[in-house]
C-alpha cells in the first residue's frame, strides 16, 4: 500500500473550498442590513423581542433564567451569563441582521433580525 | 488476549494524552484572539493516532474519555458537545483512514476538525431548539479548518516515533 | 476532473453572492435621525429617496420636533412661549400668544372638554405637586392636593380665538405635557409630507417619545406601515400587538410608562383632576389613531381617564379608533381599527370594544 502523504492535491481542494466558503460568509455579513428587532428564545419559544430601531437609551433586560441583556444604541450583547465558557458574552455587541449569541447551557438564542423588519416604529 | 490487554494500556496512555492536552489548552490565553467557541483542539492529536493505529473501540474510547474529562470540568453542556464533536469526528477519521486513499494527514485533520465542529453545533442547535446557532458555523469551519491542518501535520510528524514504540511490542 | 471541481467552487461562489444580493433588503431605512427632544427620545426614519437628501429631510424633521419645543411649548427653557406665559404676571392678562401655542391650547383644551373635569389644560398644580413633570414624584399631602384642585380645571382657562388671547387664574399652570409629543409628531409628520411631495422620500415614520407618526409609504409596494404596541407588561421597547396602518397618528398613555412607589402601594403618573390622584382603572394603557397627533396624544389621555365605555362617543366625534389593554390582559379594539391588529405577545385575548 502506498504510503499516505503530509499535503494531498485533494487536500489543497478541501481547505481552499473551506477557505472560500468562509470568505463568502464573511463578505455577506459585512454587506448585511443593520438589525431592526432582538428576538430572544429559551428552549425554542421566543420570550422577548426587543425593537432595537427605537433603542436609544441603555435598557437591562433580565429572562428567567437568569441571563442578563443589555441593549443600547440599537445593539444587544449580552451582559451577563451563569454558562461557565461565557460564550454568549463573548459574542458582543449584535447589531446587524442575522448576528447571533448562543448560551447552550442557558439554552438562550438572541437573534438580530432585519429583512423582515417586524415594526418601523413603537408606540408607548 | 496479550495484544488487547496491550492495546487497552495504549488506549488509557492516549486517553490521558488527550486529557493532558486538552487541560494545556485550556491555560492558553485563546480567548483573546480566536472567535467564540473555537480552540486549537490538539487533544484531537490523539484522536487522530488511535484512529489510525490503534481502531475503532480505542478511537472511540479516547472520544467518550475526552467527553467526560470536558462534562467535569467545563460542565454537561460541554460534555454533550464533546461527545458529538468528538464521536462524529473520530467516526469520520476511521472512515478516512480505511476507505481514502487520496487525503494527505492535513487533509483528514481538517475534515475530522470540521466534523467536530459540525457535530458540536448540531447539539448546539438542539438543546436551544433554535437553528441560529449555525450563524457561528462560518468561523469554526475557517478556524476548525487551520486548527485541523495543524493537527494533522504534528500528527505525521510524530507518527513514525509512535509506530517504532508499537513495533516494540 | 480538476476543471469540472472548479467550476463547482465558482458555481457555489456564484450562488453566496446571489445570496447577498438577496440580503440587502430595499426595505431599509434610506437614513434615520436619533437624538432627544422634548425630554424623550425622538427617531426618524425615511424611506426612498438619494440618500443625502433624504438625510436632510430626516433632520428637518427632527429640527422642527425641537425648534416647536424650544420655541414654543417647553415648561422649562426660558426661550419658550409656554414658559412665558405661565411666569406672565397675572394683572398682565389676558396674554396674546403665537397663533402656533394659540392652536394648540384651543385644540387640547376642546378635546379635554369632553373629559368631565378629568383633564385639563390647566392642570399644572397637580402636576408639580406630583412630581410628574420633573419625575421626582411624591404623594403630596390630602390638604395640598385639595388646595391644588380648584387651580386644576379648564372652566378658569379663557381662551379668545379673536384676540388670540389666554388667561387663567393666579397660581393656576398651564401643562401641554400630555399632548405635545403629539404635537411634535405633527410639526415632524409636515416636512416629511413636503419631502414626499416634491419626490424627496417615498415615506418616513417619526417617533416622539413613543407618540408616531407615519407619512406616505416605506415599501416601494406600499405595503401598510406596521407599529408596535408596547407591551405594558414587558420592558422598554417590547410590544404584545401591531397595528398595520397607512398614514396615520397614533399615540399611546400607560400606566406602566411613569410609576413609583411608596410605602407598598404604587401610583402612575395619569392623574384624575377630580380626585387629584391617579387614575383608578382596570386600564393599563390606551392607543389612540387619529387625524392628527396632537388628537391622538390628548385621547389616549382621554381614554385613559374615562374608560372604554365612556371614550367610545368621543372616539366616534373625532373620527379616531382605540386599542384598549386592560390589566388581565383583555385587549378591546374599535370596530376600525380592530382588522389592523395583530397580536404577537402570548396570553393576550382580543375583542371588539363596546
Amino acid at each position: 500500500m502506498k504510503e499516505r502523504k503530509w499535503f494531498s492535491k485533494t487536500d489543497a481542494l478541501v481547505l481552499c473550498l473551506l477557505v472560500l466558503l468562509a470568505a463568502a460568509f464573511f463578505l455577506w455579513r459585512a454587506h448585511a442590513s443593520p438589525g431592526t428587532a432582538a428576538v430572544v428564545t429559551v428552549d425554542g419559544e421566543t420570550v422577548l423581542t426587543i425593537d432595537l430601531s427605537a433603542c436609544v437609551q441603555r435598557e437591562t433586560y433580565t429572562l428567567a433564567n437568569g441571563v442578563e441583556l443589555v441593549a443600547e444604541d440599537h445593539t444587544v450583547r449580552v451582559a451577563r451569563s451563569d454558562c461557565p465558557d461565557g460564550l454568549c458574552m463573548r459574542a458582543g455587541a449584535l447589531s446587524k441582521a442575522g448576528d447571533t449569541a448562543v448560551c447552550v447551557p442557558n439554552r438562550t438564542v438572541v437573534a438580530v433580525t432585519g429583512a423582515d423588519r417586524p415594526v418601523q416604529a413603537v408606540t408607548y | 488476549m496479550k495484544k488487547n490487554t496491550y492495546t487497552l494500556a495504549l488506549t488509557g496512555l492516549f486517553g490521558a494524552c488527550a486529557v493532558a492536552l486538552s487541560y494545556l489548552e485550556s491555560l492558553l490565553p485563546t480567548e483573546a484572539f480566536l472567535p467564540p467557541g473555537a480552540k486549537p483542539g490538539f487533544s484531537n492529536l490523539a484522536n487522530l493516532f488511535a484512529a489510525e493505529a490503534l481502531g475503532p473501540l480505542p478511537a472511540l474510547g479516547i472520544a467518550l474519555l475526552k467527553a467526560g474529562f470536558a462534562a467535569f470540568t467545563r460542565g454537561g453542556t460541554a460534555g454533550l458537545m464533546s461527545l458529538c464533536g468528538g464521536v462524529l469526528s473520530t467516526a469520520v477519521m476511521l472512515l478516512l483512514f480505511r476507505k481514502d486513499k487520496r487525503l494527505g494527514y492535513v487533509g483528514i485533520g481538517v475534515v475530522s476538525a470540521v466534523c467536530h465542529n459540525l457535530g458540536q453545533l448540531a447539539v448546539a442547535a438542539a438543546m436551544v431548539g433554535n437553528v441560529s446557532v449555525l450563524a457561528y458555523l462560518p468561523a469554526l469551519l475557517l478556524f476548525g479548518a487551520t486548527a485541523g491542518a495543524l493537527t494533522g501535520l504534528i500528527s505525521r510528524a510524530v507518527m513514525p516515533a509512535l509506530q517504532r514504540v508499537l513495533r516494540r511490542k | 476532473m480538476r476543471k469540472s471541481i472548479v467550476s463547482r467552487c465558482l458555481a457555489a461562489a456564484l450562488a453566496l453572492g446571489a445570496l447577498c444580493a438577496c440580503g440587502r433588503a430595499d426595505s431599509a431605512p434610506t437614513a434615520s435621525v436619533q437624538n432627544v427632544a422634548m425630554g424623550s427620545a425622538v427617531s426618524v426614519q425615511v424611506y426612498g429617496g438619494r440618500e443625502a437628501a433624504a438625510s436632510a429631510a430626516a433632520k428637518d424633521a427632527y429640527d422642527a420636533v425641537q425648534a416647536l419645543d424650544v420655541q414654543v411649548l417647553s415648561r422649562t427653557a426660558s426661550s419658550s412661549e409656554m414658559y412665558r406665559l405661565n411666569a406672565a404676571d397675572p394683572a398682565d392678562f389676558p396674554v396674546q400668544v403665537s397663533a402656533e401655542l394659540f392652536d394648540v391650547l384651543q385644540r387640547t383644551k376642546e378635546i379635554y372638554s369632553a373629559s368631565g373635569g378629568r383633564a385639563a389644560v390647566g392642570c399644572g398644580a397637580l402636576t408639580q405637586l406630583w412630581g410628574v413633570d420633573t419625575d421626582e414624584f411624591r404623594v403630596p399631602a390630602a390638604d395640598e392636593i385639595a388646595q391644588a384642585l380648584p387651580l386644576c380645571s379648564d372652566d378658569t382657562v379663557t381662551l379668545d380665538a379673536q384676540a388670540r388671547t389666554v388667561s387663567f387664574l393666579p397660581g393656576q399652570t398651564l401643562n401641554l405635557g400630555s399632548v405635545g409629543k403629539g404635537a411634535g409628531c405633527d410639526k415632524a409628520a409636515a416636512v416629511l409630507k413636503e419631502a414626499v411631495a416634491d419626490g424627496t422620500l417615498r415615506g418616513g415614520v417619526v417617533s416622539v417619545g413613543g407618540s408616531v407618526a407615519t407619512v406616505g409609504a416605506w415599501t416601494k409596494a406600499g405595503e401598510p406601515w406596521r407599529i408596535g404596541v408596547r407591551d405594558p407588561f414587558g420592558d422598554a421597547n417590547t410590544y404584545f400587538a401591531t397595528l398595520s396602518v397607512g398614514e396615520a397618528y397614533i399615540s399611546t398613555s400607560g400606566s406602566y410608562e411613569k410609576q413609583f412607589t411608596i410605602d407598598g402601594k404604587t401610583y402612575h403618573h395619569i392623574l384624575d383632576l377630580t380626585t387629584g390622584y391617579p387614575a383608578d382603572t382596570d386600564l393599563v394603557s390606551v392607543t389612540v389613531s387619529a387625524q392628527t397627533g396632537l388628537e391622538s396624544d390628548a385621547l389616549s389621555t382621554l381614554c385613559f381617564l374615562l374608560g372604554e365605555q365612556a371614550a367610545l362617543p368621543v372616539l366616534e366625534s373625532c373620527g379616531a379608533e382605540a386599542l384598549f389593554v386592560y390589566a388581565d390582559k383583555t385587549v378591546a379594539v374599535t370596530a376600525g381599527l380592530y382588522p389592523a391588529v395583530e397580536l404577537t405577545g402570548a396570553a393576550y385575548t382580543l375583542r371588539e370594544a363596546a
